[in-house]
Parts: structure tokens; C-alpha cells; sequence
């Protein structure tokens, strides 16, 4: 018997070994092609997974769902938020996808593609004539696709500026944002102002990488930089701009003295998001953020005199000053749906339905990513939103290009800038060197 | 004769035989599927929830496999170890930052829990009150620990504002890479109320008239807890190393809430290890490997590493205990 029960438990767990190993690849469900708004369909359910959201943002979701439910009433949809990129992928290896999943960064779609994960959309797309290009700004379609295939579409975007605070500003003698890094940093060294015992009470600017967004700094746009060349690789040791952004970067927070920029991200990160922000407590002139912080100020601190400008940019690079990183919410169709079409139709509605865009957008604060949704959209020409909303349509606004290393790779870009703004990385070009072959081998091993 | 008497035994006995394999195979042949009845839960969780996942992470270390990827698994032999060892920065960060824990964090809380227990049994009234007191944090979920103790440390938080008042500017606990560490051990020492009530048993279970033999002979608090509390109590302090380095090892719950605090604005697969990484613990790299890269080869290759590190770990550990060890009646 014992031997029996032996074989039975080795034959049990070899079965479902081999089971769960077979890639058998998404099931097929039905043509790559859109369904028509005016056709009659079969009543079905398809699920919409989306990623944290506060309950308003949940409800804006809702309501839009059922708006969709009202108009086609063949349609009802299951909304399920707090999923997140790693509960998809279980999902997806469970064999068991949503019909429609929305990320909140975008990421994993050079990853999602390349593995076949999501579906191309572009059959899809082409079927129902949505021409992307006329529908979606630029920036969007950069951080969308993956190597021409159209892998995700945007649903709201961030666009990343200087918020700077007026008053302080005007008592600096200071009457424009600053334009080019350099001028930053002279503005930031103006605007510090130190307690009697020596201490900080207000810092310029401190552009250290792992404060609140500030790692959106160093993707590549501020110094007119591609995060990769032509061929695919990294450009940290090629490309002399980015040698000259980091530097800028350390000797900004130096000038504040030894600890003190360690000193300030350790107290104000975990409230980057919150009212004891230093930008609204004062004790930052000027900070580095998303679209959202226009949001936040509006309900932490109503009456603060502040402006919003796109981002400096390295003076090497000074013609390019306008544009900006540009990222955002992206929506995925899984290849293994089971309702690919009916999901595809949802998918196509959520992200080119103008009101429901500009509903969440105004929940959230982001900004709507159509160019319709963008033209009907009350806020757009805000003295505080129009500098972002002119960055995200600035033809030069970009994320870094997307791979199948994911997130991976900016996490070790991300890692290598705080060892070098913490003094840990003696010789810049070599560590540059070191972190572009590490980044490419990163590359080379998820591409395989 | 001597053959008829052999014939005749072994007719007896042949007979004595088939009746004895006729009653021990009859019974065995009406309940084997009653056992394996009884035994199938048990052998069918077995299956599923330990053979095949280990299974599973041993086949899956060697070979390419994403998941939520419908690329063929392919099978890359010791490729996910090779990397690992050669070519991964973060796992020997992650390596480092475990042992520093096992090596401090493990003692500390050990020494603490012993301390606390020695002081709590010199305590004539009220032991019961700060035994109940020293105890009652351990019963807290490690995640609603760790939330509450970086509301305690936040670098504007009561305690540092505590500290301002006598002049000292509090450091960024858990957002300095070089505190952050520390302020994990510190929150570990705050929970260590389990161990301390084993320690406290332990030490009330030691013979009184071995103290007062001490006594006649003018041994002093020290000199007692040095020569008879810490020998007698050896099992319990093996016990609390031991099962605190196994716990040190696979680190991971205060570490993730911790560092997903400290740094708001990441997303969940930003916020692992945060500050710089000095919060990057073995099994921190093991889930943001698995389950923010998707690299699910490697990790289970990490999985594997792991599980091989804590077996040595434990079989040295075993062996070496030997010699300072001591159980009642000499045992070893």
C-alpha cells in the first residue's frame, strides 16, 4: 500500500507538473475584428480588472460601466478594481485572464507584448477605423506600443512639470521659471533659506531621484537623451548628456551640505502625497511633479500662490524646453479572453468615450488622453493645467522606449542613480559604462 | 526420522502458515482501501500543496518560465542559478542584508526576550501585570506592527519629536538606508513577548535549591544567572536561535510594509527594498523577482537557494549546539 500511495502522490504531482508547465498559448476566441456599435449581439458579461483606486475613482468607473450598459444594453460588465500587474499575470498563467485589464503604469507592455500576453490591437483597430494616430497624441502611442505592435491603449496620462511657488519667487527677486537646469539650480540656491542654527528651513529644489517623482528626471527627455539607441542599447555611456544631468544633479544637492538632501527625502517622501507635502508646508520653493499634485493642492491648500511650468532642460538640450515625460494609464486586451471582440468593443469605448474621459480625468486629476476629449475638456486651458496639457501634446514629449525587461530596467537605472547621488559610485563614466551593459544584459535575458 | 519429524514440523508449521497469511492477508485485503480512504485528504493535500510545488519550483528553476507569458517553456539547465550567482547584484545585496539580520536581529531579540524574562521572575508583585504587558505586542499581525511603527517613527512622528524636545534631531527611521535596518531590530524587540514568556517559564522552572546552594556559597546575581539560569536554560535559548535564524532567513512581511511606506509615490513594484536598497531582503528580491518581473524560473531558483541555505544553516546549527546545550539528566 505504501508503495501504492507513493506512486499515487508522484503520479499526482507529475501530472499536474506537466499540466502547469505546458504553454499551450491563449485559446482562440473568435476573429480579430471589432464588433459593430449598431449591430445586434448576443448578451454577454466580460470582466474589466483595473488596478487601486480611491472609491470616488471607483465610482466615476461605475458609473461610466453603466452608462455603457445603458447604450448597449447586450453588454454588462464586471468591474473589478485593486488588481495589479502581478495579479493579472496569475490570473493569465491560471488560465483564467479578465476580458479587459487597465494598469496603472505602463511599463510591462514591452513585457506583456513581447511574451503574447495581450493582444495586438491593431487588427482590432483597423476593423472598427479608429485611426490612432488622429485619435491619441504622440506621446501616448510611444508608451503603448512595443515594437509597432499596438499593445495597450492610453485611458488618462500624466504629464510631469515645476510646480513653483510664487510668493517665494517674487521675494527672491526671481520673475520667471527658470528654463534650462542651470538656471534651476541658480533659482534653487536663491530660494534656500536657512533657520538661525544653520539647519534648511526651505529648500530651492532637490532633485534627488528617489524624492516623490523625481525619478522621471532621469528617463532621458530633460537632456534631450534616448534612454536607448537605434540599436536597442542602452545610451548611458554613449551619450555624453547624461553624464552632465547626473552631475548637475549631485552638485545641486551638495550645495545643501553634507546629509542635508538625505535628511529632506527621508522626511518628506513617505508625505510626498499628503498635506505635509513641503512644497505646501513650505518648506520646498519648487518641486518636480505629476499632473495630479494641481489636485492635491486644490484640496490641501486652496489658496497657495504657486505656478506650474514644463520641466528645465539640460542647457545643452535648451531647445527642447516644452516637453516632458509623458506616461500613463494604459488598457490592455488579454490574449486569453474569452471574449476578445466583446472586450475589444469595451475597451475601444472606455478609451475614446469623451465624457467618460474627461469625468475621470477630473476625478483623478490626470489628463485626458484624446485629442477629442482633450478639446472638450473645461480644464485644458487653466493657467495651472495648460503648461502640462501643452506638454503632453509637444511632439517631443516621450517616455523612454519599453522592453521585455519590464519594469526591470528602470528599477536598476533607478537604483544605480541613488548610489551615485550617495557618493557610492567614484568614477561616473565607468559606473555609466557598468550600468548600460547591465541594463542590455537585463534586455538580452527576458528577450530570450 | 528425523525427516518424518522435519515433515511433520513443517506440515505443522506450513499449516500454522497459510493460516496465519490467510488471516494477516484477509483483514489487510478488506481495509486497504478503508486506510487509503482515511489517508486521501491527508495524501492528496501532500500531492498538491507540497509535492507538487516543490516539484514544481525545482523543474521551473531550470528552465525559462514567465509567468503570464504564452512563450514555449524552455529548459536552460543551471542558467537561473549561473545568473544568480554571477551576474545579480541585488541577490548578493539581498544575501547580505538577510545575514546582517540573522547575525543581529536574531541575537538581539534572543538576549532581549531573556533579559525581559529574568527581570519579569525577580519581580515580587505585579509579575503577572508585566508579563501580560511584555507580552501582549507579540500578538499583534506583523503588518499592523509595522504600520504602527512608522506612524511611531516617522521622521516628524512622536517619537522624534520626543527627541527634539532634548535636543536631538531624530534621524529618518525607515527612510534613512542607515537606520532603517536598525529600526526593523527595534520593532523585532518590541514583539519579542513569545519568547520572552518561554525564557520566563524556562527560568521558574529551574531547581530552587540550586540558588540556594549558590547562596550558602555566596554566589551573586550574576555569578547565579552566568552558572545555573543560563545552563539550565540552554534548550529554550537553542530553540529561540534556532527558529528566529529560520525566521530571519525568509524575512519578509515588516520589510514590504515598511519600505512601501517609506516611498508613497512608487508603485507596488517600485517600493521593494526602499531606502537603497537596505531593505532588500532575501526574500524581498525572491517576490519582486517572481512577482514584479515575472521571472518566475529564477525565482523558484531562488527558492530553491534559500531552502538549501536554511537546511545548512540548521544542520550546522544542530551540531554545534551540542557543546553548549545542556538538557536535565545529561541528555545532550
Amino acid at each position: 500500500m505504501f508503495k501504492f500511495t507513493i506512486g499515487a502522490v508522484a503520479g499526482t504531482a507529475a501530472a499536474l507538473l506537466l499540466a502547469g508547465c505546458t504553454s499551450a498559448g491563449p485559446a482562440s476566441s473568435g476573429p480579430a475584428t471589432a464588433i459593430s456599435a449598431g449591430a445586434s449581439h448576443a448578451p454577454t458579461t466580460i470582466s474589466v480588472w483595473t488596478f487601486n483606486h480611491l472609491p470616488n475613482e471607483v465610482a466615476a468607473f461605475t458609473a461610466a460601466l453603466n452608462r455603457l450598459h445603458a447604450k448597449f444594453p447586450w453588454l454588462t460588465v464586471k468591474f473589478v478594481p485593486n488588481k495589479d500587474d502581478a495579479a493579472f499575470a496569475k490570473a493569465v498563467a491560471a488560465g483564467d485572464p479578465p476580458d479587459v485589464f487597465v494598469a496603472a503604469a505602463p511599463d510591462n507592455v514591452g513585457k506583456f507584448c513581447a511574451n503574447g500576453t495581450v493582444a495586438d490591437l491593431g487588427p482590432y483597430l483597423s476593423s472598427a477605423k479608429v485611426n490612432t494616430a488622429a485619435t491619441f497624441p504622440a506621446a501616448t502611442l510611444v508608451y503603448t506600443k512595443y515594437q509597432g505592435k499596438q499593445c495597450a491603449l492610453p485611458l488618462l496620462t500624466d504629464a510631469f512639470g515645476l510646480y513653483y511657488n510664487k510668493k517665494m519667487f517674487a521675494a527672491a527677486g526671481i520673475t520667471t521659471p527658470p528654463k534650462t537646469l542651470s538656471e534651476l539650480a541658480a533659482d534653487a540656491k536663491k530660494l534656500t533659506v536657512k533657520n538661525a542654527d544653520g539647519s534648511i528651513k526651505t529648500f530651492g529644489f532637490v532633485s534627488r531621484s528617489d524624492y516623490n517623482a523625481n525619478r522621471y528626471l532621469y528617463t532621458g527627455v530633460q537632456s534631450a537623451s534616448r534612454f536607448y539607441g537605434g540599436d536597442g542599447k542602452a545610451t548611458f555611456a554613449t551619450d555624453p548628456k547624461w553624464q552632465q544631468m547626473l552631475q548637475w544633479d549631485k552638485n545641486l544637492n551638495d550645495s545643501y551640505g553634507p546629509g542635508n538632501a538625505q535628511k529632506f527625502v527621508g522626511r518628506y517622501q513617505p508625505h510626498a502625497d499628503d498635506t505635509s507635502n513641503p512644497f505646501l508646508t513650505g518648506a520646498a520653493a519648487m518641486e518636480f511633479d505629476g499632473e495630479w499634485h494641481i489636485g492635491e493642492i486644490d484640496t490641501a491648500k486652496k489658496g497657495l500662490d504657486y505656478g506650474v511650468a514644463p520641466m528645465p532642460v539640460l542647457d545643452a538640450a535648451s531647445g527642447t524646453y516644452g516637453a516632458g515625460d509623458t506616461l500613463g494609464t494604459v488598457a490592455y486586451l488579454p490574449a486569453g479572453s474569452k471574449h476578445k471582440q466583446e472586450g475589444f468593443f469595451a475597451l475601444q469605448q472606455l478609451t475614446t468615450d469623451t465624457t467618460f474621459l474627461n469625468t475621470l480625468a477630473d476625478t483623478v486629476s490626470n489628463i485626458p488622453s484624446t485629442f477629442a476629449s482633450l478639446q472638450s475638456w473645461d480644464k485644458a486651458s487653466d493657467a495651472h493645467w495648460k503648461p502640462l496639457v501643452d506638454m503632453f501634446k509637444n511632439p517631443g514629449s516621450y517616455y523612454k522606449t519599453l522592453t521585455p525587461a519590464g519594469e526591470e530596467d528602470m528599477d536598476t537605472w533607478k537604483e544605480f542613480l541613488l548610489q551615485y547621488e550617495q557618493g557610492k559610485v567614484a568614477n561616473l563614466p565607468s559606473g555609466l559604462t557598468g550600468i548600460a551593459k547591465k541594463i542590455d544584459n537585463l534586455n538580452t535575458q527576458a528577450g530570450n | 526420522m528425523a525427516t518424518t519429524v522435519a515433515r511433520a514440523g513443517d506440515a505443522v508449521s506450513g499449516a500454522r502458515g497459510r493460516s496465519a497469511q490467510r488471516t494477516r492477508r484477509h483483514p489487510s485485503k478488506t481495509r486497504w482501501w478503508v486506510v487509503l480512504a482515511f489517508l486521501s485528504p491527508f495524501v492528496i493535500g501532500l500531492a498538491t500543496f507540497v509535492l507538487y510545488p516543490v516539484a514544481a519550483t525545482l523543474y521551473y528553476s531550470l528552465t525559462n518560465f514567465q509567468a503570464g507569458s504564452y512563450r514555449p517553456v524552455r529548459f536552460v539547465g543551471l542558467n537561473n542559478y549561473r545568473t544568480l550567482f554571477t551576474r545579480s547584484d541585488n541577490f548578493w545585496i539581498a544575501v547580505r542584508n538577510t545575514v546582517w539580520m540573522v547575525v543581529v536581529m536574531v541575537p538581539l531579540r534572543t538576549a532581549w526576550a531573556m533579559l525581559t524574562a529574568w527581570v519579569i521572575t525577580r519581580v515580587k508583585r505585579g509579575r503577572n501585570v508585566y508579563r501580560t504587558l511584555y507580552f501582549l505586542p507579540s500578538m499583534v499581525p506583523p503588518v499592523a506592527a509595522a504600520l504602527s511603527f512608522i506612524v511611531l517613527l516617522n521622521p516628524v512622528g512622536p517619537l522624534n519629536r520626543l527627541m527634539g524636545l532634548v535636543g536631538i534631531d531624530g534621524p529618518g527611521w525607515f527612510s534613512d538606508p542607515a537606520w532603517s535596518k536598525p529600526s526593523l531590530v527595534l520593532m523585532a524587540l518590541w514583539a519579542a513577548g513569545n519568547t520572552m514568556v518561554i525564557f520566563s517559564a524556562a527560568m521558574l522552572d529551574v531547581p530552587r535549591e540550586l540558588y540556594e546552594a549558590a547562596d550558602l556559597d555566596g554566589a551573586g546575581a550574576f555569578r547565579k544567572f552566568r552558572s545555573i539560569t543560563l545552563p539550565a536554560i540552554s534548550p529554550v535559548i537553542y530553540f529561540s536561535l534556532l527558529t528566529g535564524m529560520i525566521y530571519a532567513f525568509q524575512y519578509f512581511t515588516e520589510a514590504f510594509v515598511v519600505s512601501g511606506s517609506a516611498n508613497v509615490e512608487a508603485s507596488s513594484n517600485e517600493l521593494l527594498g526602499y531606502p537603497a536598497r537596505s531593505l532588500l531582503f532575501y526574500s524581498t528580491e525572491l517576490y519582486q523577482q517572481g512577482f514584479s518581473y515575472f521571472k518566475t524560473g529564477y525565482a523558484s531558483a531562488m527558492a530553491w537557494l534559500l531552502f538549501l541555505a536554511i537546511f545548512a544553516a540548521t544542520v550546522v546549527f544542530i551540531r554545534v549546539s551540542r557543546r553548549f546545550v545542556h538538557y536535565a539528566g545529561g541528555d545532550r
